[in-house]
Protein backbone atom coordinates (compact mmCIF):
# COMPACT_ATOMS: atom_id res chain seq x y z
CA UNK A 1 0.00 0.00 0.00
CA UNK A 2 1.24 3.88 -1.00
CA UNK A 3 1.66 6.07 1.41
CA UNK A 4 -1.32 8.48 0.35
CA UNK A 5 -3.59 5.17 0.30
CA UNK A 6 -2.11 4.33 3.79
CA UNK A 7 -3.26 7.79 4.51
CA UNK A 8 -6.47 8.26 2.89
CA UNK A 9 -7.87 5.34 4.82
CA UNK A 10 -6.51 6.36 8.14
CA UNK A 11 -8.30 9.71 7.83
CA UNK A 12 -11.26 7.86 7.41
CA UNK A 13 -10.55 5.95 10.87
CA UNK A 14 -12.30 8.68 13.36
CA UNK A 15 -15.73 8.62 10.57
CA UNK A 16 -16.71 9.48 7.20
CA UNK A 17 -15.27 12.73 5.79
CA UNK A 18 -15.70 14.92 2.74
CA UNK A 19 -12.83 15.29 -0.04
CA UNK A 20 -11.13 18.44 1.51
CA UNK A 21 -11.15 17.51 5.00
CA UNK A 22 -9.53 14.04 3.78
CA UNK A 23 -6.80 16.24 1.82
CA UNK A 24 -6.23 18.28 5.58
CA UNK A 25 -6.48 15.39 8.08
CA UNK A 26 -4.37 13.22 5.73
CA UNK A 27 -1.85 15.92 5.77
CA UNK A 28 -2.14 16.24 9.89
CA UNK A 29 -1.35 12.67 9.95
CA UNK A 30 1.58 12.72 8.26
CA UNK A 31 2.90 15.90 9.74
CA UNK A 32 2.82 17.22 6.16
CA UNK A 33 4.36 14.82 4.23
CA UNK A 34 1.36 14.03 2.38
CA UNK A 35 -0.25 16.87 0.48
CA UNK A 36 -2.36 15.04 -1.51
CA UNK A 37 -3.55 17.36 -4.71
CA UNK A 38 -7.66 17.13 -5.40
CA UNK A 39 -7.04 15.32 -8.73
CA UNK A 40 -4.85 12.50 -6.50
CA UNK A 41 -7.26 12.35 -3.87
CA UNK A 42 -10.26 11.91 -6.23
CA UNK A 43 -8.27 8.86 -8.24
CA UNK A 44 -7.35 7.10 -4.93
CA UNK A 45 -11.36 7.33 -4.26
CA UNK A 46 -12.39 6.04 -6.94
CA UNK A 47 -9.75 2.64 -7.31
CA UNK A 48 -10.27 2.48 -3.30
CA UNK A 49 -14.29 2.48 -3.88
CA UNK A 50 -13.74 0.15 -6.70
CA UNK A 51 -11.90 -2.55 -4.26
CA UNK A 52 -14.29 -2.09 -1.48
CA UNK A 53 -12.67 -0.46 0.83
CA UNK A 54 -13.93 3.04 0.96
CA UNK A 55 -18.09 3.64 0.52
CA UNK A 56 -19.89 6.65 -0.51
CA UNK A 57 -21.73 7.19 3.47
CA UNK A 58 -23.77 10.56 2.80
CA UNK A 59 -24.01 13.63 0.58
CA UNK A 60 -25.00 17.42 1.13
CA UNK A 61 -24.98 20.16 -1.04
CA UNK A 62 -22.99 23.30 0.31
CA UNK A 63 -23.23 26.32 -1.40
CA UNK A 64 -24.87 24.90 -3.95
CA UNK A 65 -22.46 22.44 -4.55
CA UNK A 66 -22.35 18.57 -3.67
CA UNK A 67 -20.69 17.37 -0.82
CA UNK A 68 -20.37 13.43 -0.37
CA UNK A 69 -19.16 11.95 2.82
CA UNK A 70 -16.89 9.10 2.49
CA UNK A 71 -16.20 6.18 5.16
CA UNK A 72 -14.14 3.35 5.54
CA UNK A 73 -15.70 -0.66 5.20
CA UNK A 74 -15.09 -3.44 7.09
CA UNK A 75 -12.63 -5.04 4.25
CA UNK A 76 -11.05 -0.91 4.39
CA UNK A 77 -10.61 -1.23 8.22
CA UNK A 78 -9.05 -4.33 8.08
CA UNK A 79 -6.82 -3.26 5.07
CA UNK A 80 -5.44 -0.82 7.12
CA UNK A 81 -4.63 -2.47 10.39
CA UNK A 82 -3.10 -5.30 8.47
CA UNK A 83 -0.66 -2.82 6.58
CA UNK A 84 -0.28 -1.29 9.78
CA UNK A 85 0.80 -4.21 11.48
CA UNK A 86 3.16 -4.96 8.71
CA UNK A 87 4.96 -1.58 8.75
CA UNK A 88 5.14 -2.04 12.71
CA UNK A 89 7.19 -5.48 12.25
CA UNK A 90 9.57 -4.11 9.40
CA UNK A 91 10.03 -0.86 12.15
CA UNK A 92 10.58 -3.94 14.78
CA UNK A 93 13.76 -5.28 13.00
CA UNK A 94 15.16 -1.67 13.11
CA UNK A 95 14.17 -0.48 16.48
CA UNK A 96 14.26 -3.87 18.61
CA UNK A 97 10.85 -3.88 19.85
CA UNK A 98 9.25 -6.87 21.37
CA UNK A 99 6.78 -7.71 18.57
CA UNK A 100 3.88 -8.23 20.94
CA UNK A 101 3.68 -4.58 22.47
CA UNK A 102 3.98 -3.24 19.05
CA UNK A 103 1.28 -5.84 17.79
CA UNK A 104 -1.30 -5.20 20.52
CA UNK A 105 -1.35 -1.83 20.75
CA UNK A 106 -1.99 -1.82 16.90
CA UNK A 107 -4.75 -4.55 17.63
CA UNK A 108 -6.64 -2.06 19.85
CA UNK A 109 -9.51 -0.18 18.68
CA UNK A 110 -8.64 3.40 17.50
CA UNK A 111 -8.76 6.61 19.47
CA UNK A 112 -11.92 8.50 17.57
CA UNK A 113 -10.77 12.10 16.87
CA UNK B 1 -0.97 37.99 -3.33
CA UNK B 2 -3.01 37.59 -0.17
CA UNK B 3 -1.66 35.15 2.22
CA UNK B 4 -5.63 33.78 3.13
CA UNK B 5 -5.23 30.12 3.84
CA UNK B 6 -7.33 27.09 1.91
CA UNK B 7 -11.08 26.34 3.18
CA UNK B 8 -11.50 29.82 4.15
CA UNK B 9 -14.07 31.76 3.19
CA UNK B 10 -13.20 33.97 0.55
CA UNK B 11 -13.57 37.86 0.76
CA UNK B 12 -16.59 39.82 -1.62
CA UNK B 13 -12.82 41.25 -3.41
CA UNK B 14 -11.80 37.98 -4.13
CA UNK B 15 -15.37 36.68 -5.55
CA UNK B 16 -13.99 37.70 -9.18
CA UNK B 17 -10.47 35.93 -8.74
CA UNK B 18 -12.72 32.78 -7.48
CA UNK B 19 -14.89 32.71 -10.55
CA UNK B 20 -11.70 33.18 -12.92
CA UNK B 21 -10.31 29.75 -10.81
CA UNK B 22 -13.36 28.22 -11.37
CA UNK B 23 -13.72 28.56 -14.78
CA UNK B 24 -10.30 27.11 -15.31
CA UNK B 25 -10.72 24.26 -12.90
CA UNK B 26 -13.57 23.43 -15.02
CA UNK B 27 -11.92 23.98 -18.38
CA UNK B 28 -9.15 21.55 -16.87
CA UNK B 29 -11.99 18.84 -15.88
CA UNK B 30 -12.70 17.91 -19.81
CA UNK B 31 -10.22 15.51 -19.63
CA UNK B 32 -12.52 13.21 -17.76
CA UNK B 33 -15.26 11.58 -18.99
CA UNK B 34 -18.28 13.30 -20.10
CA UNK B 35 -20.06 11.24 -17.79
CA UNK B 36 -18.18 11.39 -14.68
CA UNK B 37 -17.91 14.90 -15.23
CA UNK B 38 -22.07 15.06 -14.69
CA UNK B 39 -21.82 12.93 -11.37
CA UNK B 40 -18.29 14.39 -9.90
CA UNK B 41 -17.63 17.68 -11.48
CA UNK B 42 -19.41 19.74 -8.76
CA UNK B 43 -18.20 17.85 -6.48
CA UNK B 44 -14.39 18.12 -7.46
CA UNK B 45 -14.15 22.09 -7.95
CA UNK B 46 -16.08 22.24 -4.97
CA UNK B 47 -12.93 20.45 -3.31
CA UNK B 48 -10.48 22.08 -5.41
CA UNK B 49 -11.69 25.60 -4.73
CA UNK B 50 -11.90 25.14 -0.87
CA UNK B 51 -8.07 23.28 -1.27
CA UNK B 52 -6.17 26.36 -3.41
CA UNK B 53 -5.12 29.40 -1.25
CA UNK B 54 -7.50 32.70 -1.56
CA UNK B 55 -6.32 34.79 -3.90
CA UNK B 56 -5.23 32.87 -6.48
CA UNK B 57 -6.92 32.81 -10.64
CA UNK B 58 -5.31 29.74 -11.67
CA UNK B 59 -5.30 26.44 -9.88
CA UNK B 60 -1.65 25.22 -8.24
CA UNK B 61 0.65 23.71 -10.82
CA UNK B 62 -0.21 20.12 -8.93
CA UNK B 63 -3.68 20.54 -9.25
CA UNK B 64 -3.80 20.84 -12.74
CA UNK B 65 -1.25 18.00 -12.93
CA UNK B 66 -3.37 15.75 -10.58
CA UNK B 67 -6.26 16.59 -12.73
CA UNK B 68 -5.02 16.15 -15.95
CA UNK B 69 -3.64 12.33 -15.07
CA UNK B 70 -6.16 11.62 -12.58
CA UNK B 71 -8.80 12.62 -15.85
CA UNK B 72 -6.74 10.15 -18.05
CA UNK B 73 -6.85 7.30 -14.97
CA UNK B 74 -10.82 7.74 -15.15
CA UNK B 75 -10.74 7.76 -19.11
CA UNK B 76 -8.90 4.53 -19.01
CA UNK B 77 -11.25 3.14 -16.22
CA UNK B 78 -14.15 3.73 -18.23
CA UNK B 79 -12.74 2.24 -21.55
CA UNK B 80 -12.17 -1.01 -18.95
CA UNK B 81 -15.88 -1.42 -18.20
CA UNK B 82 -16.02 -3.05 -21.96
CA UNK B 83 -15.50 -6.70 -22.31
CA UNK B 84 -12.07 -7.49 -24.29
CA UNK B 85 -14.80 -8.90 -27.17
CA UNK B 86 -16.22 -5.64 -27.32
CA UNK B 87 -13.29 -3.54 -27.44
CA UNK B 88 -12.02 -5.70 -30.25
CA UNK B 89 -15.36 -5.56 -32.18
CA UNK B 90 -15.47 -1.66 -31.76
CA UNK B 91 -11.53 -1.71 -32.87
CA UNK B 92 -12.19 -3.46 -36.05
CA UNK B 93 -15.56 -1.24 -36.49
CA UNK B 94 -12.85 1.71 -36.48
CA UNK B 95 -9.88 -0.03 -38.82
CA UNK B 96 -12.82 -0.78 -41.39
CA UNK B 97 -14.03 2.81 -41.43
CA UNK B 98 -10.42 3.84 -41.92
CA UNK B 99 -10.45 1.13 -44.85
CA UNK B 100 -13.81 1.95 -45.77
CA UNK B 101 -12.58 5.86 -46.15
CA UNK B 102 -9.60 4.55 -48.42
CA UNK B 103 -12.45 3.31 -50.90
CA UNK B 104 -13.94 7.25 -50.82
CA UNK B 105 -11.04 8.91 -52.14
CA UNK B 106 -10.14 6.43 -54.86
CA UNK B 107 -13.71 6.85 -55.88
CA UNK B 108 -13.25 10.40 -56.28
CA UNK B 109 -9.96 10.14 -58.03
CA UNK B 110 -11.09 6.63 -59.72
CA UNK B 111 -7.85 6.19 -60.92
CA UNK B 112 -4.76 8.39 -61.90
CA UNK B 113 -5.32 11.34 -63.89
CA UNK B 114 -9.30 11.09 -64.57
CA UNK B 115 -11.42 13.46 -62.39
CA UNK B 116 -14.79 11.81 -61.84
CA UNK B 117 -16.52 14.60 -60.51
CA UNK B 118 -18.45 14.69 -63.90
CA UNK B 119 -19.21 10.78 -63.18
CA UNK B 120 -22.14 10.51 -60.70
CA UNK B 121 -21.28 6.52 -60.83
CA UNK B 122 -18.27 7.12 -59.07
CA UNK B 123 -19.36 9.86 -56.70
CA UNK B 124 -22.62 8.09 -55.38
CA UNK B 125 -21.15 5.16 -53.87
CA UNK B 126 -18.06 7.25 -52.31
CA UNK B 127 -20.62 9.56 -50.40
CA UNK B 128 -23.25 6.35 -49.13
CA UNK B 129 -20.08 4.89 -47.73
CA UNK B 130 -19.72 8.44 -46.17
CA UNK B 131 -23.12 8.56 -44.91
CA UNK B 132 -22.77 4.26 -43.63
CA UNK B 133 -19.79 5.34 -41.63
CA UNK B 134 -21.63 8.66 -40.23
CA UNK B 135 -24.75 6.24 -39.26
CA UNK B 136 -22.88 3.52 -37.54
CA UNK B 137 -21.72 6.49 -35.43
CA UNK B 138 -25.20 8.74 -35.01
CA UNK B 139 -28.25 6.53 -35.89
CA UNK B 140 -30.37 3.86 -35.66
CA UNK B 141 -29.67 0.34 -36.89
CA UNK B 142 -32.15 0.13 -39.28
CA UNK B 143 -30.77 3.20 -40.82
CA UNK B 144 -27.00 1.97 -41.17
CA UNK B 145 -28.57 -1.44 -42.73
CA UNK B 146 -30.73 0.83 -45.40
CA UNK B 147 -27.69 2.91 -45.94
CA UNK B 148 -25.47 -0.14 -46.17
CA UNK B 149 -27.73 -2.13 -48.63
CA UNK B 150 -28.17 1.08 -50.73
CA UNK B 151 -24.45 1.62 -51.11
CA UNK B 152 -23.84 -1.83 -52.05
CA UNK B 153 -26.46 -2.33 -54.60
CA UNK B 154 -25.17 0.86 -55.97
CA UNK B 155 -21.28 -0.10 -55.35
CA UNK B 156 -22.00 -3.39 -57.37
CA UNK B 157 -24.71 -1.24 -60.53
CA UNK B 158 -21.70 1.15 -61.20
CA UNK B 159 -18.63 -1.76 -61.44
CA UNK B 160 -20.94 -3.84 -62.99
CA UNK B 161 -19.24 -2.97 -66.21
CA UNK B 162 -15.82 -2.73 -65.46
CA UNK B 163 -13.91 -5.90 -66.03
CA UNK B 164 -12.81 -7.34 -62.15
CA UNK B 165 -16.67 -6.88 -61.01
CA UNK B 166 -14.41 -10.08 -58.13
CA UNK B 167 -12.30 -7.59 -57.07
CA UNK B 168 -14.73 -4.86 -55.87
CA UNK B 169 -16.88 -7.94 -54.43
CA UNK B 170 -13.29 -9.03 -52.54
CA UNK B 171 -11.90 -5.61 -51.32
CA UNK B 172 -14.99 -3.32 -51.15
CA UNK B 173 -18.33 -5.22 -50.76
CA UNK B 174 -17.12 -7.98 -48.43
CA UNK B 175 -15.72 -5.28 -45.91
CA UNK B 176 -18.47 -3.30 -46.23
CA UNK B 177 -20.90 -5.95 -44.99
CA UNK B 178 -18.68 -6.82 -42.16
CA UNK B 179 -18.53 -2.99 -41.36
CA UNK B 180 -21.89 -3.71 -41.17
CA UNK B 181 -22.69 -6.65 -39.26
CA UNK B 182 -20.52 -5.34 -36.61
CA UNK B 183 -22.18 -1.42 -36.44
CA UNK B 184 -25.45 -3.49 -35.52
CA UNK B 185 -23.96 -4.35 -32.14
CA UNK B 186 -25.78 -2.45 -28.99
CA UNK B 187 -22.56 -1.02 -27.80
CA UNK B 188 -22.05 2.54 -30.19
CA UNK B 189 -18.21 3.19 -30.82
CA UNK B 190 -17.23 6.53 -28.59
CA UNK B 191 -18.08 9.45 -30.69
CA UNK B 192 -14.56 11.06 -29.96
CA UNK B 193 -13.17 8.59 -32.40
CA UNK B 194 -15.08 9.92 -35.88
CA UNK B 195 -12.66 12.18 -36.44
CA UNK B 196 -10.49 9.13 -36.99
CA UNK B 197 -11.97 8.16 -40.15
CA UNK B 198 -12.89 11.96 -40.86
CA UNK B 199 -9.02 12.21 -41.00
CA UNK B 200 -8.55 9.23 -43.48
CA UNK B 201 -11.81 10.55 -45.45
CA UNK B 202 -9.65 13.96 -45.63
CA UNK B 203 -6.38 12.45 -46.51
CA UNK B 204 -7.90 10.58 -49.38
CA UNK B 205 -10.14 12.96 -51.03
CA UNK B 206 -6.95 15.43 -51.26
CA UNK B 207 -4.52 12.34 -52.00
CA UNK B 208 -7.68 11.83 -54.65
CA UNK B 209 -8.00 15.28 -55.99
CA UNK B 210 -3.95 15.74 -56.11
CA UNK B 211 -3.92 12.36 -58.29
CA UNK B 212 -7.10 13.48 -60.35
CA UNK B 213 -5.33 16.97 -61.33
CA UNK B 214 -1.75 15.57 -62.14
CA UNK B 215 -0.25 15.77 -58.48
CA UNK B 216 0.46 12.77 -57.79
CA UNK B 217 3.35 12.94 -55.48
CA UNK B 218 1.89 15.80 -53.80
CA UNK B 219 -1.64 13.78 -53.33
CA UNK B 220 1.12 10.65 -51.90
CA UNK B 221 2.91 12.77 -49.64
CA UNK B 222 -0.63 14.47 -47.97
CA UNK B 223 -1.65 11.09 -47.69
CA UNK B 224 1.55 10.19 -45.76
CA UNK B 225 2.07 12.94 -43.47
CA UNK B 226 -2.05 12.17 -42.51
CA UNK B 227 -1.09 8.30 -41.58
CA UNK B 228 1.93 9.11 -40.07
CA UNK B 229 0.37 11.66 -37.33
CA UNK B 230 -2.45 9.19 -37.17
CA UNK B 231 -0.42 6.11 -36.32
CA UNK B 232 1.18 9.10 -33.59
CA UNK B 233 -1.63 9.94 -32.18
CA UNK B 234 -3.17 6.68 -31.65
CA UNK B 235 0.13 5.27 -30.01
CA UNK B 236 -0.28 8.38 -27.82
CA UNK B 237 -3.63 7.14 -27.07
CA UNK B 238 -2.43 3.84 -25.88
CA UNK B 239 -1.78 5.89 -22.90
CA UNK B 240 -5.53 5.65 -22.22
CA UNK B 241 -7.40 3.44 -24.73
CA UNK B 242 -5.82 0.24 -26.88
CA UNK B 243 -8.83 0.59 -29.66
CA UNK B 244 -7.67 3.50 -31.78
CA UNK B 245 -4.07 1.91 -32.36
CA UNK B 246 -5.78 -1.56 -32.91
CA UNK B 247 -8.26 -0.18 -35.33
CA UNK B 248 -5.50 1.52 -37.34
CA UNK B 249 -3.47 -1.88 -37.14
CA UNK B 250 -6.09 -3.62 -38.66
CA UNK B 251 -6.71 -1.09 -41.02
CA UNK B 252 -2.91 -1.75 -42.05
CA UNK B 253 -3.57 -5.16 -42.38
CA UNK B 254 -6.82 -4.92 -44.14
CA UNK B 255 -4.67 -2.94 -46.97
CA UNK B 256 -1.78 -5.48 -46.66
CA UNK B 257 -4.56 -8.33 -47.51
CA UNK B 258 -6.25 -6.85 -50.33
CA UNK B 259 -2.90 -6.05 -52.19
CA UNK B 260 -2.00 -9.44 -51.41
CA UNK B 261 -5.77 -11.24 -53.10
CA UNK B 262 -4.86 -8.52 -55.37
CA UNK B 263 -1.33 -9.56 -56.76
CA UNK B 264 -1.78 -12.96 -55.93
CA UNK B 265 -5.65 -14.27 -57.21
CA UNK B 266 -7.06 -11.27 -59.01
CA UNK B 267 -4.16 -10.25 -60.99
CA UNK B 268 -1.14 -12.87 -60.06
CA UNK B 269 2.10 -12.13 -61.02
CA UNK B 270 4.92 -14.11 -62.32
CA UNK B 271 7.26 -13.32 -58.89
CA UNK B 272 5.16 -14.34 -55.76
CA UNK B 273 8.29 -14.01 -53.47
CA UNK B 274 8.67 -10.27 -54.41
CA UNK B 275 5.21 -10.01 -54.16
CA UNK B 276 5.42 -11.77 -50.48
CA UNK B 277 8.96 -9.95 -49.33
CA UNK B 278 7.28 -6.28 -50.33
CA UNK B 279 4.86 -6.76 -47.14
CA UNK B 280 7.37 -7.06 -44.85
CA UNK B 281 7.08 -3.30 -44.29
CA UNK B 282 3.53 -3.10 -43.80
CA UNK B 283 3.81 -6.13 -41.54
CA UNK B 284 6.35 -4.31 -39.50
CA UNK B 285 4.14 -0.78 -39.10
CA UNK B 286 1.05 -3.58 -38.22
CA UNK B 287 3.20 -5.25 -35.45
CA UNK B 288 4.15 -1.38 -34.62
CA UNK B 289 0.88 -0.66 -33.18
CA UNK B 290 -0.77 -3.93 -32.76
CA UNK B 291 1.93 -5.42 -29.99
CA UNK B 292 1.96 -1.96 -27.70
CA UNK B 293 -1.76 -2.08 -28.53
CA UNK B 294 -2.50 -5.90 -27.44
CA UNK B 295 -0.63 -5.58 -24.22
CA UNK B 296 -2.41 -2.37 -22.93
CA UNK B 297 -5.65 -4.16 -24.16
CA UNK B 298 -5.16 -7.04 -22.14
CA UNK B 299 -4.12 -4.17 -18.82
CA UNK B 300 -7.55 -2.68 -19.38
CA UNK B 301 -9.29 -6.00 -19.64
CA UNK B 302 -7.44 -7.46 -16.61
CA UNK B 303 -8.78 -3.74 -14.36
CA UNK B 304 -12.20 -4.74 -15.91
CA UNK B 305 -14.96 -4.89 -13.07
CA UNK B 306 -16.67 -8.21 -13.08
CA UNK B 307 -20.03 -6.68 -12.21
CA UNK B 308 -20.01 -4.88 -14.96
Amino acid sequence: MREPTYFVLAALLAGPLHGYAIIKRAEEMSEGRVRLATGTLYTALDRLTDEGLVRLVSEETVGGRVRRYYGLTDDGSAALRAEALRMAEAARLVTGEEPGQVASRLRRKPRTA
Amino acid sequence: MSAQPAGQPRPRSGRDLSGVLERRCRRLMRVYPAAYRREREDEIIGTLLDATPGGRSWPRLRDARALITGGLAARSASNARLSTLTNLRLSVLLGLAIYLSFYVGGYVSYGRGAFAWNRWPTLLPALLIVLVLLLAWLARRIAVLTAAAAAAVVIVVASASAPLVFRTVLVLLLPLVVFTALAMSAQRPPRAWLWLPGCAVAAFLLAGLATAVHWYTAGLYMQDIVFVLLGVVCIAWLVVDARPAIGLASFFLLLGLTSLADDLIVMPGPDTVAVLSAMWPLLAIVLALAVPAAWRLRRQARHRQPTQ
